[in-house]
């Protein structure tokens, strides 16, 4: 056979040696087919192994190499130098056996090491003969480099590659680049300022017109190849535009105040805010999060936590404002509104939910209509006719009227309302309100006619002739359900429903003596209390179940007990006595509750023999109401549901008459106000629609439509946040009550209610109250920005995404988040910070409210290795705690005065940097104690006092240490999203989960994807010095590769041999690159060998072996195989 | 006659098994000299015939070293290798290779320590189930 | 959809009416070509591809012989489509194999009319010249195959077939029914649209669905089961090991007949003939060494289970690997089993539905956990 080979093993030193008899390998090579020379020699790896075997190939006229040393990801590189130097192919030539990682390192016995060693040798020589020749592919390199991550590292690495003269596109997910060195106080061991030295750098990265700064951004997905990467980078909405100046004067007026990230959540921000004074950029940014609970649980989707912080800050009229941009009857809502809202609200996980109804109230009753301000749009010549003056109709008309359009109401009565003015007692809610409300609806252009019945004065027809384009019908409807008891027919027999019509319209205030209303719901309570106002001596509300089943409304029960009305429950009506036609009784029967019937109450079941009779001259029905409709609407040619209500699609409100809309009542029978309004809302878009000929849409959009429902990102609630009682509205006397129709409910005063408002947490972030885009003169806020993705073109990364701080909650035995005076490392850099929450001076902590600060402490713990060199958290040292103690015991001798006790407890002091130690020494001078001992548990004593307890190791005893401040040094620990992070680079983490560097010594800042770097932190702690000068070395590693202009990819990519091919497109399918294409002329797959990364997916599958992989294909597997087996 | 040593094929993916091997050598954690490792650059490289081939010379036991699905340097060829593993297992069991003989396993670039326990393992099992085959056939003839 | 029509015929012109059906059908245009098996001059009968109507009346579908699998010939008229419509008469096995070609991009449906015949089994090439040159007609067989009785004199249909559980063909637009059909009938169902309107154009007249077929195709189908299961279990006790194996294959000369006969066996090149497999001397040598002894050729067996890891997922159970062979291997049995297992394992079965994607062909994040059982 013609090949030639070379076989050299390594003693590497003695790291092979010492377990492989490196001589009697290199003895047995020699007898092994087409070996020429067969050598072992001390360092295979250095100048003169190197030259050996340059010297050899010429020599012995070798063409091929086998050397068996240490991994070849360590030295294949070298070898094949060697080799191309001595004019071979270094793919061709080539092989490398790891006889020390995978031989003499791991294994215990001399004779099975080098046993195993000659196996893997003859197994490379095997293989080394069916190599082939390979050329690496030469790209041009993008001479960009993405840096990901703003922190001191980020930063350094993008200065220098901007110095260079290449571009630099730093990445940062925060508003503000500087990451956590910005945060700091002091550096120590120099002590000076971290802004001072910070600032700067931002201000420069935010300056060179080398670096495209790209802040509130990140990476999602990361595609090409070293030199031709593609990146794709999500800008997140910042809902403020480049062209703000940073003035701050919405910040001034935002309502919102959040707990500030920057300041480890110690000291509060608004909602619209940049993170700290020397932000870079300085570009204000919204935090806007999911639309909060309160506002989704509207069914009109009213800006509840709008109107509420606008109350807050007694900006009633933008509360208003903000109302009617969806209700156009806030006053009368803020007094008869069931509010759901209420029920979502997330304040009731700290106490009880915000009195939101009344606050609604407050705002309508304290700001006026007339300075609602109307949206400034073109006439539109359309008419559209409104049938029925109720919510509904009254939500369409307002609504459509505000676009600008022609529109007209028809009332069957002789005032606007329905049954908001029929049904709602006026001591529940005043016809003034009601009148104010709808007078100001009409003021904007609306024309109502009374008095005119929808089926019987006029008809579809006439609206039609009229020149009405669209007809809303929102004619509701209310038949009183008959208790079908005897006599019901009876004289004195009145259900409430008309009942309470008589004396809302036509002011008839005549009533029985004693008066029976049977029924537990808000009609019952409205008939009862207007029975009592009218001058009934007695009234009694008949319920078949308890209280505690009654559908009445809390208050109204409550209203009705204090005003002496008699709740006769567990009692149904059996008859009803009669004399001469005359009610004079009603026969009831006594009731048990049995089991739950399917509306969930338990079923009430009539006791035998338990009938009386009830005193009482008039007898008020009130169990419920039916929608009957079927004659008016079937004559007018609409089709109804088997419920007798209007039937129509419940996407487009459209009934079953093209152009005609309906909502309200007459759709969904009895139900309240609030619903009635968001289906006129519906009604509006679709009416809109309707005539721009835009009905599709509705189709689109349920096909846009996501079932999955995406995780709320709601403020968190505050962590042990004082509990606050909720705000009651003032009542009108009860002795009063009789005989006066006077409102019952007087209201939040002033005070309460922006008391009540404060309660608010803003789950939402942002609450859309729309002040700050008054206040911008730049006109820079947009609130309906959006996220935005780009694709960013570059040559080299640099991963610079730092570390997370550990959060020591759950070492509960330190006592943090219990104790208020326990601080964590960054809690006490804010607060030493100027900018920080108390301007820079070191306090303690208000026992009852964290976010206050009272006065200095007058002796501090400093607790080290919270969380590293601890298996129970994380094991490695995480090397800048015992330096930063030292300067924090330096800050606060310095700022509370030299006789602050200050005390560290330490394992062992790890000063090992420039200046360290000298630093060390000149704060023990300073006089603080050093106690040797990891402490094991804080307690706080009844005065407040925390006591530490540890071993001082020194003394061998326990001690117990009060003092009134202690200070957690937290571990540095991986970032939280660490694997998404490595997923996107194509990078992979150590045991600890920090970035995995190429090579722990040669290599720090390259990772195994090539073209990819490291800096900082994110590859393992590090403090500024080296996080910087890591920085620099991977600003170097990626200016080495735009300076060259141009790089190498090893040659090991797929190839598929066309005339095998059968063109079976399954290789298509696994290629995870779309590296391979289809031929249709030669019905061949084709791979691109510019995307394809060599995975061997297509070869891996590819049964007639079309699809190989250079330098592992079959044929040199199957010799290696044999090597391996065969001997 | 002497303790029966089992032949171990390793077909180890570049960026993770075949690291965590580099790893386990520059941690010196020492295993059995059994497993012999071919260097693959992705477990979805590995052509079921070099498996066959691998029994066919002898192997006592083959195993297939990729990365955690998810962490693959490839994106996805480790979930390729696991099927092909899936469908061959049932080749091979047929003719009394049993599964015990041939595994697919995952194992990160971190995981030095999880390569010593493997490797520790399948000879262990190896041991237990005797001769591979075609070593027994050898034996005979 | 099922509609049946009914094709009657009184005994000995069975194939002249099948000739008027399908010459009406080619002189309707309904299809430009037909792709059927035709008696040839002096003996045997081998699928023909007619154009012009004339030649019709040699067709002999139920000759109980299939010389090569049809998925090929089909393959072959349709990898690189001609454009002009082809009706194709073939058998279960043939059909299901060329859904998998279809999988494979080899062939396409586009332009067929895929007709299914009920099939009752076939001879082996040899055998049923014995049979023909006795004077036996399709029709005979017919008749003693619905009787029960398969035979002939000393031979029998084919193992393959006696183990088949598809007598009867899926995934067609026609279907030539003769199992229950009633005697001096055949039925011709249409399944799809394109049966039907292919179907109504001929002046056939409509027919009831055989009330008696579906229990007859299932009892025929549950007795070859049976027969299967038994065939299975003998094999696995037997070849259960490698040794075995090599016994089965001991008489292997790497002709590779059986990769050429198997439908399935789709590569344009074996891997086995490239250079992959074109070794040098001291190879061989070295092989010989190491165990001091070599049986040539060499990769026999390598060369048969790769065969099996890539075509088990697809192997459709025809029998004309060992109907290929030379040297009387009885492949069928060894694949048959393999493909079992392994369709199995992804619950898949090779020409069930052109829409189920081939196993090896896609891939799922949480899937075959038990392969690794690591959870991370």
């Amino acid at each position: 056979m013609h090949e030639r080979i070379g076989f050299y093993i390594c003693h590497c030193g003695i790291n092979i040696s010492y377990r492989i008899r490196v001589e009697e390998v290199a003895e047995y090579a020699a007898t092994l087919p087409g070996v020429a020379v067969s050598r072992d020699y001390l360092f295979m790896c250095s100048d003169p192994g190197q030259e050996l075997i340059e010297n050899d190939i010429k020599a012995y006229n070798l063409n091929r190499v086998v050397v068996a040393s240490c991994s070849p990801r360590m030295h294949e590189k070298t070898f094949r130098g060697a080799c191309q130097r001595a004019g071979l192919n270094p793919y061709n030539a080539f092989h490398m056996v790891c006889v020390r990682e995978h031989a003499s390192w791991v294994t215990e016995n001399e004779d099975e090491a080098t046993a195993k060693a000659k196996v893997l040798a003859s197994a490379g020589i095997k293989r080394v003969v069916f190599q082939d020749p390979l050329i690496p592919s030469r790209f041009k390199v993008n001479s960009t480099t993405l840096v990901v991550g703003g922190g001191i590292s980020g930063m350094q690495a993008a200065l220098d590659i901007g110095a260079s003269g290449f571009k630099a596109c730093l990445v940062e997910k925060s508003p503000t680049i500087g990451g956590h060195m910005l945060q700091y106080d002091k550096t120590f061991p120099t002590l000076d300022c971290a802004a001072c030295i910070g600032t700067p750098k931002m201000v420069e990265v935010g300056q060179s017109p080398n670096i495209d700064l790209l802040t509130y951004s990140e990476v999602e997905n990361v595609s090409g190849f070293i030199g031709n990467f593609k990146v794709t980078v999500n800008h997140k909405a910042r809902y403020v535009k480049s062209n703000c100046t940073g003035c701050g004067e919405c910040a001034k007026v935002c309502p919102v105040e959040l707990p500030n990230e920057w300041d480890e959540n110690i000291k509060m921000r608004k909602a619209i805010y940049i993170p700290f004074p020397q932000a870079v950029p300085v570009r204000y940014v919204i935090d806007k999060r999911s639309t909060p609970p309160c506002k989704l649980a509207c069914p009109a989707g009213t800006n509840v936590q709008g109107y509420v912080q606008m109350v807050k800050v007694g900006n009633y009229q933008q509360a208003l404002n903000l109302m009617m941009e969806r209700l156009p009857l806030p006053g009368v809502l803020g007094r008869v509104c069931p509010h759901p809202c209420e029920y979502e609200c997330r304040r009731a996980q700290i106490d009880a939910p915000v009195a939101i109804r009344d606050l609604k109230r407050f705002a309508a009753d304290h700001a006026n209509l007339e300075d609602v301000p109307l949206p400034q749009v073109p006439e539109i010549d359309q008419k559209i006719a409104v049938v029925g003056s109720g919510p509904a109709g009254l939500t369409v008309a307002y609504y459509l009227r505000r676009k600008g359009y022609q529109v007209s109401m028809f009332e069957s009565m002789e005032k606007p309302g329905g049954m908001l003015r029929s049904g709602i007692p006026d001591y529940r809610l005043p016809p003034a309100i009601l009148d104010q409300e709808i007078d100001h609806i009409l003021s904007t252009g609306i024309t109502l006619e009374t008095n005119v019945k929808f089926g019987m004065d006029f008809s579809l027809k006439d609206l039609r002739e009229n020149g009405f384009q669209a007809i809303f019908l929102g004619i509701g409807a209310h038949v009183p359900i008959k208790l079908n008891i005897e006599n019901e027919d009876a004289e004195g027999v009145i259900d409430a429903v008309p009942f309470l019509y008589r004396k809302n319209m036509q002011n008839d205030r005549t009533t029985g003596r004693q008066v029976v209303v049977v029924g537990g719901g808000n009609v019952a309570m409205d008939a009862a209390r207007v029975a009592l106002r009218s001058g009934a001596e007695k009234v009694s509300v008949v319920y078949r179940r308890t209280r505690k089943e009654m559908p009445a409304e809390e208050e109204e029960i409550q209203g009705a007990m204090d005003e002496g009305i008699e709740f006769v429950n567990l009692t149904g009506p059996k008859k009803i006595v009669v004399e001469n036609h005359r009610v004079c009784g009603l026969e009831c029967i006594k009731n048990e509750l049995g089991p739950a019937d399917n509306s969930g109450r338990r079923r009430p079941v009539p006791v035998v023999g338990s009938e009386y009779i009830l005193e009482c001259d008039m007898i008020i029905p009130a169990i419920g109401q039916k929608v009957d409709l079927k004659p008016i609407l079937e004559k007018a040619g609409f089709e109804t549901t088997a419920w007798g209500t209007l039937s129509v699609n419940h996407t487009t409100m459209q009934t079953t008459v093209p152009g005609v809309f309906a909502a309200g009542d007459a759709l969904i029978g009895p139900a309240t106000v609030v619903e009635a309004i968001a289906g006129g809302h519906r009604a509006v878009t679709a009416i809109e629609r309707y005539l721009n000929h835009e009905m599709d849409l509705f189709e689109q959009e349920n096909q846009g439509r996501k079932t999955a429902v995406e995780e709320k990102n709601y403020v968190p609630i505050p962590a042990n946040a004082p509990r606050v009682n909720r705000e009651k509205p003032v009542f009108f006397e009860t002795a009063a009550r009789r005989n006066s129709f006077e409102e019952v409910d007087l209201g939040l005063d002033e005070v309460a209610a922006q008391k009540e408002a404060a309660r608010c947490i803003n789950c939402g972030g942002c609450c859309e109250c729309r002040l700050c885009v008054e206040q911008c003169r730049a006109m820079a806020i947009d609130h309906d920005d959006t996220d935005q993705q780009e694709v960013i073109e570059a040559g080299s990364i640099i991963v610079a995404t730092g570390f997370d701080a550990l959060d020591p909650t759950p070492i509960s035995q330190f006592g943090y988040g219990r104790y208020a005076n326990v601080f964590t490392n960054l809690e006490f850099e804010r607060l030493s910070n100027a900018t920080g929450p108390t301007s820079g001076r070191l306090l303690k902590r208000d026992q009852n409210n964290p976010m206050v600060f009272t006065e200095p402490p007058a002796s501090v713990a400093i607790l080290h290795c919270i969380g590293s060199r601890d298996i129970n958290y994380h094991e490695y040292c995480s090397r800048t705690c015992c330096m930063y103690a030292l300067k924090y015991a330096h800050l606060l001798k310095d700022k509370c005065g030299h006789e602050t006790e200050i005390y560290n407890f330490y394992i062992d002091m790890r000063c090992f940097g420039k200046g360290y130690e000298e630093f060390y020494n000149r704060v023990q001078s300073e006089g603080v104690h050093m106690i040797r001992g990891k402490a094991s548990q804080v307690t706080q004593e009844d005065s407040g006092l925390l006591v530490v307890k540890a071993e001082d190791t020194l003394r061998g005893k326990i001690v117990h240490v009060p003092v009134e401040m202690v200070i957690l040094c937290t571990a540095m620990e991986p970032r939280a999203d660490v694997n998404k992070i490595a997923r996107t680079f194509s990078i992979t983490t150590d045991k600890d989960g920090f970035f995995q560097e190429e090579h722990p010594k040669l290599a720090p800042v390259s990772t195994p994807s090539s073209g990819v770097f490291l800096a900082g932190a994110c590859q393992g702690p590090k403090d500024i010095p080296d996080s910087v000068a890591q920085a620099k070395g991977a600003a170097a590693e990626c200016l080495a590769l735009s300076a060259k202009g141009e790089v190498e990819v090893p040659p090991m990519t797929s190839f598929i041999d066309p005339d095998i091919c059968v063109g079976c497109k399954v290789c298509i399918g696994l290629c995870p690159y779309s590296a391979i294409e289809f031929d249709e002329f030669r019905n061949v797959s084709v791979v691109n060998n510019a995307v394809c990364k060599g995975c061997g997916s297509c070869a891996g599958h590819c049964p007639s072996g079309a699809a190989k992989i250079r330098h592992f294909t079959d044929k040199q597997i199957f010799a290696e195989i044999d090597g391996l087996l065969l001997n | 006659m002497s303790r029966f040593e089992p032949k171990i094929v390793g077909f180890f993916c570049n960026w993770c098994t075949y690291t965590a091997a580099d790893l386990a050598g520059t941690s010196r954690l020492s295993y059995p000299a059994n497993i012999k490792i071919i260097r693959m650059m992705c477990s979805g490289m590995v052509d079921p015939k070099y498996v066959i081939k691998a029994f066919l010379n002898g192997a006592d036991g083959v195993l297939i070293g990729g990365c955690w699905p998810g962490d693959c340097h490839y994106i996805n060829g480790n979930l390729k290798a696991r099927r092909r593993v899936a469908m061959l297992t049932e080749i091979l069991k047929a003719y009394g290779i049993e599964e015990e003989r041939f595994w697919l396993r995952w194992i990160a670039a971190s995981e030095g320590n999880m390569l010593q326990e493997v490797v520790e393992e399948m000879t262990e099992k190896l041991k237990e189930l005797g001769l591979g085959q075609l070593n027994r056939e050898k034996m005979a003839g | 959809m099922a509609d049946f029509k009914k094709l009657p015929f009184s005994k000995g012109e069975l194939n002249t009416k099948l000739a008027d059906f399908f010459k009406d059908m080619l002189e309707k245009k309904t299809v430009d070509a037909l792709l059927a098996p035709m008696v040839q001059p002096k003996k045997g009968v081998m699928q023909t591809l007619v154009t012009h109507p004339s030649h019709v009346e040699a067709i002999d579908i139920f000759a109980p012989v299939v010389p090569v699998n049809a998925a090929k010939l089909a393959s072959s008229l349709t990898s690189n489509p001609s454009g002009r419509k082809v009706a194709m008469v073939l058998r279960s096995c043939e059909i299901r194999a060329l859904i998998e070609l279809v999988k494979l991009k080899q062939a396409h449906l586009e332009d067929v009319l895929l007709i299914g015949m009920d099939c009752l089994g076939r001879y082996e090439n040899q055998d049923f010249f014995k049979f023909q040159e006795q004077g036996n007609t399709s029709e005979d067989f017919i008749e003693n195959a619905l009787a029960g009785n398969t035979a002939f004199n000393d031979t029998d249909i084919s193992a393959a077939c006696k183990i088949c559980e598809f007598p009867v063909a899926d995934n067609v637009d026609l279907r030539l029914c003769i199992i229950a059909a009633g005697s001096g009938e055949l039925l011709i169902e249409s399944l799809t649209e394109k049966g039907e309107k292919a179907l109504d154009s001929s002046d056939l007249s409509n027919a009831g669905a055989p009330k008696e077929r579906q229990n007859a195709v299932q009892q025929l189908t549950e007795a070859r089961i049976n027969a299967r299961d038994l065939l299975f279990k003998e094999h696995r006790e037997t070849v259960n090991s490698i040794d075995a194996l090599e016994n089965e294959f001991a008489k292997c000369i790497n002709c590779y007949n059986c990769r050429v006969a198997c439908p399935v066996c789709y590569c344009k090149e074996c891997v086995f003939v490239t250079d992959t497999f074109r070794h040098n001397g001291d190879q061989y040598m070295s092989w010989a060494d190491s165990r001091g002894t070599l049986k040539m050729p060499a990769d026999t067996i390598f060369f048969h289970l790769t065969r099996m890891a890539h075509i088990g997922l697809f192997c459709v159970g025809c029998g004309q690997c060992s109907s290929a062979c030379p040297n009387d291997i009885n492949l069928m049995p060894i694949f048959r089993t393999i493909a079992q297992k392994t369709q199995d394992r992804f619950d898949y079965q090779a020409g069930r539905s052109v829409d189920e994607p081939q196993p090896l062909a896609v891939f799922h994040d949480d899937e075959f956990i038990e392969v690794t059982g690591q959870v991370k």
